[in-house]
């Protein structure tokens, strides 16, 4: 069992009693998870940076409704996916990126190695379908459980059971195929 | 689950189990899980396709991204502080009594707020969440259980099970060792792991095989023994004998230059000689005699081939040649090898080292305590590798170059290590 200092729902309420530094500590705790999330659904840094902070923005304003009943991290992400979901509305012009997303890294001599790997991956997530993309994002980078995932995606359990195994098995054959390209 | 019925699987009996193993790999414990579980150590081909998944797993994680270093201030930015003070959070109250109290509260939270907190934006420096002990603690202990469950029946941690070489097995038995005596781990483990160091001792005083494995094996174990020999009193008269063997091999495996080779090489080499001039300094700091011929000799050559060289420097040969030195560097380059530690430390690893990690996080702990921002990236680099979950649980992914020879065991120890010095 992991101590805390506080817990995510203590924060929530502090919040409600509009303490500041129960926000910022909940910034601090989630804005990097956030930010991979959304980069790994395929936006840009600059949409990442974008969702996170619409993110915390509506956190903020609908704090009052949280109910500690559910765990934070499933009413954060329910809000998160919100946010994305409203975002692809707005921009459909969200994918195949590669070379904005190249442009926006600062210094790329001294992160090129880093930096290839990684617009690697998510290339290679932005060529899964987004209902796949979105439980393996949420299991692999935000650790959620299971059951969270299903209730953030108002699925059922099996369901997510079957799309991170398909997730992963098309991963594996999209990361093979580039292989045998490399080395031909 | 519609959705991989007309899927291909690749043997019958397998479907459910193929399905269930990247929950198993994520921590799911579900009754499903447990009977994947079973299946897996019965079933070589489920097992292969579940060292792939976590082969990938590890890999994902590995992408995960920088934090933009503005991120908070704009985060926070976007809502006023006016918003603070005027916004109602708590729901309608009911009765006008409850009204009032709601309203004296607001004043009274609203005026310990007006002069009790901070502004909303954070001072320079500060960005990073406030680290956290009490977790690496937590973390270190849950991977020395790992390493514990983990031993093999002959008391050696075995390499090629877990996707090393096998020709490494005694050195990673000895930095197994190493780090359970470090942190105080089970003293059964530690006790069949020296015992398994001893029983592949040659007469001549050899850790393993001139030819196999070379002298990271000799170098590493005659390190773990010492280490054994300064903790335990009962055992240290039983280990006179092997260690003053062990010791002898490495003075007489010394080059003329002050180097050590391995055995099919034709010069010396720093990172193989590193070890071995840790082992001779340990001795020396317990008392054997004779060693300082061979250990000036050493550090002169180090200093000579790391120290004196300014181009191509590789950063943890450096920071293991100042680690070797200690206080008795007196360089007349010392300072620019310094400063070239910090700079090639402030920045994030292009590539992840958990070698490069664990020389440079010491050494900056060494030179440079106060200053811990280098520490903490490095530090935020290396949490991203350990598995939190999973039948990998308390073990680290081994992602980097040196993983190929000494897999997740080495991996394991190297992040101990390291996690122990920030």
């Amino acid at each position: 069992m992991e101590l805390r200092p506080c817990s995510d729902s203590l924060l929530m309420q502090q919040i409600q009693q509009g303490n500041q530094q129960a926000f910022i500590a909940l910034v601090h705790k989630y804005q990097h998870p956030l930010y991979n999330f959304f980069w790994f659904m395929n936006c840009s840094p600059t949409e990442s940076e974008d969702l996170v902070q619409e993110v915390f923005l509506r956190l903020f304003r609908c704090c009052a409704n949280y109910r500690p009943k559910a765990k934070f991290s499933t009413f954060l992400y329910t809000i998160a996916r919100r946010a994305w979901i409203d975002h692809l509305r707005k921009d459909q012009r969200h994918r195949h990126r590669k070379l904005e997303q190249a442009n926006d890294i600062a210094d790329p001599n001294e992160y090129q190695l880093a930096l290839e790997n990684k617009i690697d991956v998510q290339n290679a997530l932005g060529q899964l379908s987004e209902k796949l993309r979105s439980v393996l994002v949420l299991a692999i980078y935000q650790q959620l459980k299971y059951q969270e995932i299903a209730e953030v995606l108002a699925i059922p359990v099996g369901t997510v059971k079957s799309r991170m195994y398909l997730a992963l098995r098309q991963l594996q054959e999209i990361f093979s195929e580039r292989n045998i390209e490399q080395t031909v | 689950m519609s959705e991989i019925s007309n899927k291909p699987f690749d043997a019958l009996g397998c479907e459910n189990c193929a399905v269930t193993i990247p929950g198993y790999l994520l921590g799911e414990i579900s009754a499903q899980e447990k009977r994947c579980r079973q299946h897996l150590q019965k079933c070589a081909q489920c097992r292969e396709q579940m060292w792939q998944m976590q082969q990938l797993i590890d890999n994902l994680n590995q992408a995960e991204v920088e934090l933009p270093n503005d991120l908070t201030a704009n985060i926070l930015a976007a809502i006023p502080k006016r918003q603070w003070t005027n916004r109602k959070f708590v729901a309608s109250q009911r009765s006008w009594l409850g009204a009032a109290v709601a309203v004296l509260l607001s004043f009274a939270v609203l005026w310990l707020n007006y002069w009790r907190q901070p502004p909303l934006s954070l001072p320079p420096g500060k960005e990073s969440f406030p680290d956290n002990k009490h977790r690496s603690a937590r973390i270190i202990a849950a991977s020395l259980r790992w390493l514990a469950t983990n031993q093999e029946n002959d008391g050696s941690w075995s390499a090629e099970k877990w996707g090393g070489e096998k020709k490494y097995t005694i050195a990673l038995t000895g930095l197994a060792v190493l780090v359970l005596l470090e942190n105080h781990g089970d003293a059964g483990v530690r006790a069949r792991g020296i015992d398994y160091l001893l029983n592949q001792q040659s007469p001549q005083g050899l850790f393993g095989s001139s030819e196999n494995g070379d002298l990271y094996n000799h170098g590493i174990a005659t390190l773990a023994l010492l280490k054994a020999s300064s903790q335990s009193r009962s055992r240290a008269k039983a280990l006179t004998k092997p260690i003053t063997a062990a010791i002898s091999y490495i003075c007489s495996q010394q080059n003329a230059c002050g180097g050590w080779q391995h055995s099919l090489a034709d010069q010396s080499e720093v990172s193989l000689s590193l070890w071995q001039l840790q082992a001779l300094l340990e001795a020396a700091s317990q008392g054997h005699r004779h060693l300082d011929v061979p250990i000036s000799v050493g550090l002169a050559w180090l200093q000579r081939t790391v120290l004196d060289l300014e181009i191509g420097l590789g950063t943890s040969a450096i920071a293991g040649s100042l680690l070797c030195h200690g206080n008795r560097i007196d360089h007349h380059n010392r300072r620019e090898v310094l400063e070239h530690l910090k700079n090639r430390s402030s920045s994030r690893l292009p590539v992840w080292d958990y070698y490069h990690c664990f020389f440079i996080s010491t050494m900056l702990r060494r030179i440079d305590a106060d200053n811990n921002h280098n520490r903490i990236s490095l530090k935020q680099q290396l949490l991203r590798n350990y598995i939190a979950r999973g039948p990998y649980q308390g073990s680290w992914a081994p992602i980097d170059h040196w993983s190929k020879a000494g897999g997740r065991i080495y991996a394991t120890v190297f992040a101990i290590r390291t996690l122990k010095s920030f």
